[in-house]
């Protein structure tokens, strides 16, 4: 009997437990296709186009304040509902139903006409400083955008009226070369605007699309199950095994204590496989696109990384389960540690470039996340191997370190329970 | 006789706990075995120790004449090991579970499936066989466990308390099993703290006591060192805690045992003693409502060599 007969004897075994728990599959299969639907539905929404929920209450009575409110219509920035009442808005936009208001005030309709100053109110509603930020510029953009089309406008007119009434300025002015009608033209149109400015979005090279964005996500999504899976494997390696009353047994039969840990390792590594198979179709079915291409060793490169972000997992988990006693402890530990290191260490959303300070310069020398974004960057951005085979031997290194020490653990409790 | 499992001058400290103290034992191949021990005794230290999980801190084990700290792999194969605990796996059925230990030793797929049928038999679990364990009585997740510590045949079974826990009706089936593998040549040895278990199925028990083994010998030797004592039961309708006061002094070695409202005490010649012991207990205000007058157990012996009872 060879230990790899062993191993994967004690793997099957495992795998067949796994496959027949209802929390396990929930965590393995449920929860990762829970992730990337909401991926596809919530945070990469099919259509880019934001449209604001905008209120508008006018105090005047003219009719450039229907002009107005036109525009924000036909901009498709907003949807615009129009209020009566001035609190009765302010109160709308303060309890979130509204993202932005807008104030005309009394007079707004004669002074514009008159070609007088006028003034305009916008209020933005503050959700959190992100969104606030891409309110305030949205509305920023539409008023800077609306006031320019109607200064050319003024201007348009002036110039109409100059040409009626200002009769000695010809274009064969004898004044002077510049003080003619087209150069003052021009000029009343500078007035008016100044400097024509265009700002224009570029993506990068690579995620130019939906289907970039989801298969990012979707690679993310493995590296969250090998972070859950790994964690809560190595974490009650030993304890559920005590627990079920087997780990006598197993270690009186010719299994090593590696060869159990091996054995557990690998279907670990199994079921997150299946937990990958069955994320990465969901995926493929909500549009993203996954580059992979067997000919390619930056794909196979890609799928190592997320293999040893898992295998550094358990080596955590295994390091954790000197704490944990009865493997309940070792899951609430799992989860304890799981959810805030989700949202914190750049593996999954926001990602490391977005992360504030110390969590990003954390993320950017934590081997789990270079394994996984190195990993999407490949498998999502569709990368090459340049982008990945630099920091392949960190992640190799790390994963061993920390599944040595876990091992080392891993002895130290297998001895102090073989001895209770 | 061949020995099948030999402790020399075994010891084994955790921290400052002494669990084993120079124990010393040699169990025949093809008895049944018992180490007789209350909880705390150091029976399941023992048990671990041949079957290689833990180490003594002193003395050397060998099972079949092999080192167990030397050559772990080569005692395993001789050994089947029950612990306390059922040893099976709730999510899987029956025929999983075997075909799983079963992989665990170097058995061919066609062979486990024969021993497989052949203990199942054996063991009275044909009509559960396919059904997960997870809704198997406790008798019969014993039962498959026995079974799957049979799988690759060993020729030494060691089982941990195989009985606690388990109804009257499954005790006696288990005893009915144990007895069979007996017939079929196995050596068995098991840590019970019922002594009417270790009488009823051992050949050969040892008595162990805060990690000593306190006696060695069959059930009958070992009774006989209580000696021409008669063992008298008394049940009182109130006792009081004087009650052993008043027994001690007629009591040979003032041994006496207090269980609920039953005094247990060993009288030389009870014709003349046991009217003094009631006349002395209806002096103290305590009415006797029954008197039984019984041979020697094992309880009684492990009374008399330790001074306490087993339970």
């Amino acid at each position: 009997m060879t230990s790899i007969k062993r191993i994967l004897a004690l793997t099957s075994k495992d795998l067949k437990l796994s496959l027949r728990d209802k929390s396990v599959i929930f965590w393995a299969i449920i929860f990762p296709i829970i992730l990337v639907l909401l991926t596809a539905l919530v945070w990469v929404p099919n259509s880019t186009q934001i449209t604001l929920k905008a209120g508008v209450y006018s105090a005047d009575t003219g009719n450039f304040s229907e002009v107005f409110v036109s525009a924000l219509n036909s901009s498709k920035l907003f949807r615009v509902r129009v209020f009566s009442n001035f609190s009765e808005m302010i109160y709308d936009l303060s309890s979130g139903y509204l993202d932005a208001a807008f104030y005309i005030p009394k007079g707004f309709t004669r002074n514009a006409t008159m070609g007088f100053p006028t003034n305009l109110k916008a209020y933005v509603f503050y959700r959190d400083p992100t969104t606030a930020s891409t309110y305030k510029g949205i509305v920023e953009g539409f008023l800077y955008r609306f006031t320019r089309e109607f200064a050319i406008r003024r201007a348009e007119i002036a110039i109409k009226y100059m040409e009626i009434y200002a009769g000695n300025i010809t274009d064969s002015s004898p004044y002077d070369e510049y003080f003619n009608l087209s150069m003052t033209k021009l000029w009343i149109l500078g007035l008016a605007s100044p400097i024509n400015t265009s700002v224009e979005v570029v993506k990068p090279k690579n995620l130019v699309s939906r289907a970039d964005i989801l298969g990012f996500m979707v690679i993310s999504v493995i590296g969250i199950e090998a972070l859950f899976s790994g964690l809560s494997v190595g974490s009650t390696a030993v304890v559920e095994e005590k627990e079920k009353g087997t780990l006598r047994r197993l270690l009186a039969s010719p299994i090593t204590p590696l060869e159990l840990l091996a054995g557990k390792t690998l279907s670990c590594l199994a079921v997150i496989t299946l937990s990958a198979i069955a994320t990465v179709a969901v995926g493929l079915g909500v549009g993203a696109r996954i580059h992979f291409n067997a000919l390619d060793p930056a794909s196979w490169l890609a799928i190592l990384h997320l293999a040893l972000a898992a295998i550094f997992f358990i080596g955590v988990g295994l390091i954790i389960s000197i704490i944990a006693r009865t493997s309940r402890t070792a899951e609430a530990i799992t989860m304890a540690i799981a959810f805030p290191y989700m949202f914190t260490s750049g593996m999954w959303w926001p990602p490391p470039e977005y992360l504030p300070e110390p969590l990003k310069s954390f993320a950017l020398i934590n081997p789990a996340t270079v394994a996984v974004d190195t990993a999407r960057r490949v498998l999502g951005y569709g990368l090459g191997v340049d982008a990945i085979l630099p920091k392949t031997p960190i992640v190799i290194a790390a994963a061993t370190i920390v599944f040595i020490i876990g091992v080392s653990v891993y002895k130290i409790v297998l001895k102090k329970v073989l001895e209770t | 006789m061949a020995n099948a499992l030999v402790f020399r001058g075994v010891s084994k400290k955790f921290g400052d706990v002494v669990a084993l103290r120079n124990v010393d034992l040699e169990i025949r191949e093809g008895e049944l075995f018992a180490l007789l021990g209350p909880n705390g005794a150091g029976k399941t230290t023992l048990l671990k120790i041949a079957v290689g999980l833990i180490q003594p801190s002193s003395g050397e084990v060998r099972v079949f004449d092999v080192d167990v700290l030397k050559e772990s792999a080569e005692v395993k194969k001789l050994i089947g090991y029950v612990p306390q605990e059922t040893i099976v796996y709730d999510e899987l059925t029956g025929l999983e579970n075997l075909m799983f230990y079963a992989s665990l030793y170097d058995i061919p797929k066609s062979v486990a499936k024969e021993r497989i049928s052949e203990y199942v038999k054996l063991l009275g679990l044909e009509e559960y066989i396919k059904r997960r364990v997870g809704k198997y009585s406790g008798g019969l997740k014993k039962r498959l466990s026995i079974a799957a510590s049979l799988i690759h045949d060993p020729k030494l079974l060691i089982l941990d308390e195989p009985t606690t826990g388990l109804d009257p009706s499954s005790r006696r089936d288990l005893w009915r099993i144990l007895q069979n593998l007996r017939k079929l040549g196995k050596t068995i040895v098991m840590a019970t703290h019922y002594t009417e278990e270790a009488e009823a199925l051992a050949d050969r028990v040892a008595i162990m006591n805060e990690g000593r083994v306190v006696a060695v010998g069959t059930p009958n030797e070992l009774k006989r060192r209580v000696g021409e004592l008669t063992i008298v039961k008394i049940e009182v309708a109130n006792p009081k805690p004087e009650l052993e006061e008043v027994a001690r002094p007629y009591s040979y070695g003032g041994k006496v045992l207090i269980k609920d409202t039953v005094l247990r005490m060993y009288l030389e010649n009870y014709m003349t003693q046991l009217p003094k012991v009631i006349e002395g207990l209806l002096r103290a205000g305590v009415k006797p409502l029954t008197i039984r007058v019984s041979e020697p157990t094992l309880e009684d012996v492990f009374l008399k060599l330790t001074g306490r009872g087993l339970m």
